[in-house]
């Protein structure tokens, strides 16, 4: 545990680092380059998560930390502080082109990699080698990354044998999540539900090669329509003043895994959740499990595939009808809008024959289209 | 956690910071809360020692408690046999059980799994729970197994200093 000596001591080397940032770069309007030393506050709300100094060691080659300094708010889970700070080191370091290494300066805690670091490293069942020299090596790092970005075992597997191959390295896919172009779950049904998710996660399609492109453009589409539910399912919603308001910082305890033969997501909540974007009310109950076939498609689509996605439903039906409290729903597009009336019914018709709900997003193609060549651009722009 | 947010502070931003660890420091004690804070915490865990020693007839073990607002096991006790105890003390106006924290990876304060993990912690030199006197408690924890250990919460009610004992495990 650090002590309030070594605790005091970081906070004013912290400000002594940021008032040279302020001298240095902000008062002569210049940006630092990842050589200069970076002072960082992570906070949410007003709670301070974690204090950092870093910059990149070019002789070297790995991520110079000279402040780390770490809070555990009990209002949050064990743990949390570590988390921000390794996640933003671990980042960082790729960011900076580094070999992944990271070195603690004497500076922090006596030159050892910080406690708080190693009680999650502990959490993830990770052994840090080198602790009391301040070291964490390019192996451990990328363990460290993998673990921190929480993908369950099997897009774990996916992974390793995609990095065995040689065709994306794993810290690549984690800065990709932590830099938030795609969230976790994006992530794992891009990296499942994909044949070459190496090429989107890596944006290697240019537009020229147009049926790759077009191809990549249309799992992406899909996968971000899966996040929209994501975003609006984990929204939480809180009463204040009479008024709805949106939390910033919690989100409904909700399970979200992935039926990769069918591109299908997997809800499971721990609290009762109201289901958007059904024409009925229905609830998610607390224990129940809700399977959502994701298809993003154009009007056209929508009527020309309509009845390859009926069998896909049968048989999801099939596979999960052993749990009844299980519900299915069809998410497609507000693009159903734009479908005549008639077969707007004989679609809703033939969906309640069979007991599932159609869900109507309302983004519709263009705007999904639109998102997944903004994430894979912006995806392009970061180092490969 | 997840809308943590970063950025290259201010000299203004450190002062604040600053401000508010002298603040700390100073000992402030904010009001009581329904939720919880780590002054009640403190409170907590005083009045539950004075419960396990003399309404539970436990006997005090040498062990280094984590820090007010951090979480861990709150105090170690032995019974009557030698067994060891772990208390979990809470100063709360929520009941006892729901009152437990959770990890990312080891589920509920006071789980089999939550006791392996933290008793892990206190015996690896590297770890932020690790002293002498606590890695003698985790090597006995994982000795005997988590599940042979008994896990107490002493529940008190800031409004009504009401005192419950809930015996998990």
């Amino acid at each position: 545990m650090p002590t309030t000596e070594q605790l005091l001591k970081g906070v004013d080397l912290f400000e002594q680092h940021v008032k040279a940032y302020d001298e240095e770069f902000r008062k002569r309007n210049k940006l630092p380059k990842n050589f200069d030393y970076r002072p960082y506050r992570w906070c949410s709300r007003d709670i301070v998560f974690s204090l950092l100094v870093v910059k990149h060691n070019r002789k070297g080659n790995y991520l110079e930390v000279d402040v780390c300094l770490i809070s555990k708010p009990p209002q949050y889970v064990e743990n949390s502080g570590a988390r921000v700070a390794l996640g933003f080191l671990l980042s960082e370091s790729y960011k900076c082109g580094g070999s992944m290494e990271i070195v603690f300066t004497p500076n922090v805690e006596g030159g050892r990699v910080p406690a708080y670091i190693c009680d999650l490293a502990i959490e993830m069942g990770i052994k840090l080698n080198y602790v009391p020299k301040g070291h964490i090596s390019p192996f451990e790092a990328r363990q460290l990354y993998l673990e921190l970005a929480g993908f369950s075992k099997e897009a774990k597997e996916r992974i390793m044998k995609l990095a065995l191959e040689g065709t994306i390295s794993p810290e690549r896919i984690c800065f990709l999540i932590m830099g938030g172009i795609w969230t976790l779950p994006e992530a794992e049904s891009m990296i499942l539900g994909s044949q070459h998710p190496e090429r989107l996660l890596q944006s290697t399609s240019e537009p020229d090669e147009r049926h790759l492109y077009l191809n990549d453009l249309m799992v992406a589409s899909a996968t971000i329509l899966g996040g929209v539910l994501d975003r609006k399912l984990l929204k939480t919603e809180l009463f204040e003043g009479g008024q709805i308001v949106e939390s910033e910082d919690e989100e409904s305890p909700l399970s979200i895994d992935f039926d990769q033969a069918y591109f299908a997501k997997i809800y499971r909540s721990e609290t009762d959740l109201i289901i958007p974007w059904i024409d009925e009310n229905k609830i998610l109950t607390s224990g129940q499990q809700m399977v959502v076939l994701v298809r993003a498609r154009s009007d056209s689509e929508i009527q020309k595939y309509f009845p390859k996605d009926m069998s896909s439903l049968k048989k999801l039906i099939a596979k999960y009808q052993n749990d009844t409290q299980t519900m299915i729903f069809y998410l497609i597009p507000r693009d159903f809008e734009d479908v005549s009336l008639a077969t707007q019914s004989q679609i809703i018709a033939q969906l309640k024959k069979v007991g599932v709900y159609l869900m109507i997003s309302p983004d519709n193609m263009a705007s999904l289209n639109k998102e997944a060549i903004r994430r894979l651009e912006t995806g392009r722009r970061t180092r490969q | 956690m997840t809308q943590c947010c970063g950025k290259i502070p201010t000299v203004e931003d450190v002062q604040a910071i600053k401000e508010s660890i002298e603040k700390d420091g100073q000992k402030k004690r904010p009001k009581v809360s329904p939720q919880g804070n780590s002054f009640q915490g403190e409170i907590g865990e005083w009045v539950a020692a004075q419960v396990a020693v003399e309404q539970l007839n436990l006997r005090p073990e040498f062990y280094d408690p984590p820090r007010s607002s951090e979480k861990g096991i709150d105090l170690v006790y032995r019974d009557s046999q030698g067994k060891l105890v772990l208390i979990e003390a809470k100063n709360t106006e929520k009941s006892a059980t729901a009152a437990l924290g959770a990890t990312k990876s080891y589920g509920k304060e006071g789980s089999i799994e939550w006791i392996e993990y933290h008793a892990r912690l206190m015996c690896d030199p590297s770890s932020s729970r690790y002293s002498p006197d606590n890695a003698k408690i985790g090597e006995e924890i994982l000795r005997v197994g988590a599940a042979n250990v008994s896990y107490v919460i002493i529940h008190t009610n800031p409004s009504t200093l009401k005192t419950d004992t809930v015996k998990v495990r």
